[in-house]
């Protein structure tokens, strides 16, 4: 059985600091309206974050020990997607269903308030069980009870590239003939310990993000999430064509500066789908506003596509949400090629004057083909998604 | 209907657990300490980056260690191998150490927030091993060392590469996990090889697929015999020992994955 070139995306469901559901992300991007906000939480330094404000379903009551902030998302998510679910569990056999989400801090939020309580009180809560609330295992355990997938079932954990590499697995999975569909997707939830560790590392923003900008000076933390359907055959919005991945071999926190990492996963889907750079029409950009990322994947994306191609960063809408960050960005860029449209870049002007690719600086409105959705990570991770319409 | 039949080659082993620093020490019969007050040889982490060696964890170590050890057996060069790095909780250590030191209302410290991501011994090797190629890092609990086999199977098949398979877990924290559930650290590789690839093959493995294990799990300490990652390493020891049979990868506690183990 040979690889196979095109997979359908038969559904997908999102929420992030932009709203809830698809109507309203899609809203807020076409209006280049912001999610960005007050952190929700007291915090020792300044910054804004990609906030969910909207209420989140609770967990069935025989789920109720599982409950957290990723497990109701997850829920949430669920809930969107299930008329598309129900198509593929009429299809495919639950063992031949499976689910690879990516999360970079699964229930670390609950931990964090297990850990505050076990100082002052000397012992964790009552309602508190590591192994349901912590553990990215537990996550993905609740996503196949809401969702009835029996197949193999794993989360993917590599930091920001965390909501990208499961597209990957869906394709070697299902051209390896394990599975015929993978419910893939990301996500992250908003925790002191990661607007902390980032702010250690001088890479957080005190304001909204400029990803691309001359003065751009740090990233804003999201959270929220994407699940979308990727089968064997199906109908639906739009196709996976391709997934490059690559590492960069560099340094465990900075990304490789010539960003020869990122030039190597764009053409290895590029590659892998037997089409050449001027095949497609939009990238949305990793772009997380760091001085560092955004030099290296500017130089990356001009190396592969020059400067015409129209780029943009939404974290500058969402903020990044880490391990979502991946599944919701190509959930967005589905979006595009639905609508016909490219949001623009939050924050770009004034553009750096290095970064020579065609930022978005106004909505874009004209037919989208093929669209590529890159991610980068700590550790030299990378991985683009390479998706076309239906 | 049944499963696909999905066929593995072995083509090398590694393993790390304490007082058991190799599979040269696991076939001369040592088993495991049975107390984590006991004195035994760490990782070394010899093929870890100096640089990066003084900041890897101790399960980074072990990981590197029997990752190495697998590699040279099936003589796979590491810089351009895929990897698939698995743990049922990863670095969680470093990462409780983040939490007190918020606990403290200290500042974080960079290099720990750096090194406390799930991805750190996949991030660690590919950059030791000037990997520009394929590494992931995942995670399903009890069911990890069965899906990191899934993913393997995708990578053989396409691009048809070898693949290292490296799970681990360290000790259970504490103050989060009961005695009765708590486990110490172990680390164990394999070497996979596509069937065309000219290594000499340790096994043959079908699966994984959900089954009655018929071979017993390796006699270990009990906290080493509840670490997640410890139906993998009741497959080494199938290897390593020439035996054929169905071992289950979760210990029971899983989803039910076994492979069978054959002859190469």
């Amino acid at each position: 059985m040979g690889s196979p070139s095109l997979l359908p995306i038969t559904g997908y469901s999102v929420c992030n600091a932009l709203g809830p559901d698809r109507t309203a992300v899609l809203q807020h991007l076409r209006q280049g309206q912001r999610g960005l906000g007050e952190v929700p939480f007291p915090l020792p330094f300044a910054t804004v974050a990609g906030a969910v404000r909207d209420p989140l379903p609770e967990l069935p009551p025989e789920l109720a020990g599982w409950s957290n902030r990723p497990t109701r998302f997850a829920k949430h998510l669920v809930d969107q997607l299930e008329p598309a679910l129900a198509r593929t569990r009429e299809r495919w056999r639950p063992e031949r269903i499976g689910i690879v989400l990516g999360t970079s801090t699964s229930g670390a939020d609950a931990t964090e308030h297990a850990y505050a309580h076990f100082i002052e009180h000397g012992a964790l809560p009552d309602d508190y069980d590591f192994r349901k609330q912590h553990t990215f295992g537990a996550l993905v355990d609740v996503l196949g009870r809401l969702t009835g997938a029996r197949g193999p079932a794993w989360a993917v954990s590599t930091t920001c590239t965390s909501g990208a590499k499961p597209f990957g697995s869906a394709r070697r999975l299902i051209a390896s003939d394990v599975l015929d569909a993978v419910i893939v997707g990301g996500i992250d939830t908003l925790c002191a310990m990661t607007l902390s560790g980032f702010h250690a590392l001088g890479a957080l923003s005190s304001a909204a993000c400029k990803p691309f900008s001359q003065e751009r000076d740090g990233i804003n933390i999201g959270e929220g999430g994407a699940l979308l359907l990727i089968e064997r055959r199906g109908d639906g919005p739009a196709v996976l064509e391709a997934v490059g991945e690559s590492s960069d071999a560099y340094h465990i926190s900075a990304p490789h500066p010539e960003g020869l990492g990122a030039r190597l996963a764009m053409q290895r889907a590029l590659h892998e789908a037997g089409i050449e750079p001027g095949d497609v029409d939009h990238i949305n950009a990793h772009g997380t506003g760091t001085p560092l990322n955004d030099a290296a994947e500017g130089k990356a994306i001009t190396a592969v596509f020059g400067d015409e191609i129209p780029v943009v960063s939404t974290k500058g809408y969402t903020g990044h949400t880490l391990g979502g960050a991946g599944a919701i960005e190509a959930a967005i860029s589905v979006m595009c090629m639905e609508e016909g449209f490219v949001p623009p870049s939050p924050g770009v002007e004034p553009q750096d004057p290095k970064i020579t690719a065609n930022i978005t600086r106004a909505l874009i409105e004209r037919p989208l083909r093929r669209v590529l959705s890159n991610s980068f990570a700590f550790g030299g991770s990378n991985a683009s998604v390479l998706m076309r319409s239906a | 209907m049944s499963e696909p039949t999905r066929q593995l080659h072995v083509a090398g082993v590694g393993l790390w657990l304490p007082g058991v620093p190799n599979v040269e020490a696991w076939r001369g019969g040592a088993r495991g300490i049975t107390s984590r007050d006991e004195e035994f040889p760490k990782p070394s982490g010899a093929s870890i980056e100096r640089r990066a060696r003084r900041r890897a964890s101790p399960l980074c170590r072990a990981l590197a260690d029997a990752y190495c050890t697998a590699a040279t057996q099936a003589n796979i060069d590491v810089s351009t191998t895929s990897s698939v790095f698995g743990s049922a909780l990863g670095e969680v250590t470093t990462m409780l150490g983040l939490l007190d030191e918020m606990s403290r209302h200290e500042p974080l410290s960079p290099m720990a927030f750096a090194t406390s991501v799930h991805s750190a011994a996949a991030g660690t090797m590919s950059i030791s091993a000037g990997n520009r190629g394929f590494t992931t890092s995942i995670s399903a609990y009890n069911d990890t060392a069965a899906t990191a086999l899934f993913e393997a199977i995708g990578l053989l098949h396409s691009p048809g590469a070898p693949v290292i398979v490296a799970c681990g877990d360290e000790n259970s924290p504490d103050r989060f996990v009961s005695e009765d559930h708590a486990f110490d650290m172990l680390a164990v590789t394999l070497a996979l090889v596509p069937p065309d690839h000219p290594a000499p093959r340790l096994a043959r493995l079908s699966g994984p697929h959900r089954a009655e294990a018929d071979l017993p799990p390796a006699a270990l300490p009990p906290r080493l015999g509840r670490n997640p990652q410890a139906g993998l390493l009741d497959l080494v020891a199938a290897i390593v020992a020439g035996q054929t049979g169905t071992v289950a990868l979760d210990r029971g506690r899983g989803t039910g994955w076994c492979v069978t183990v054959s002859e190469a």
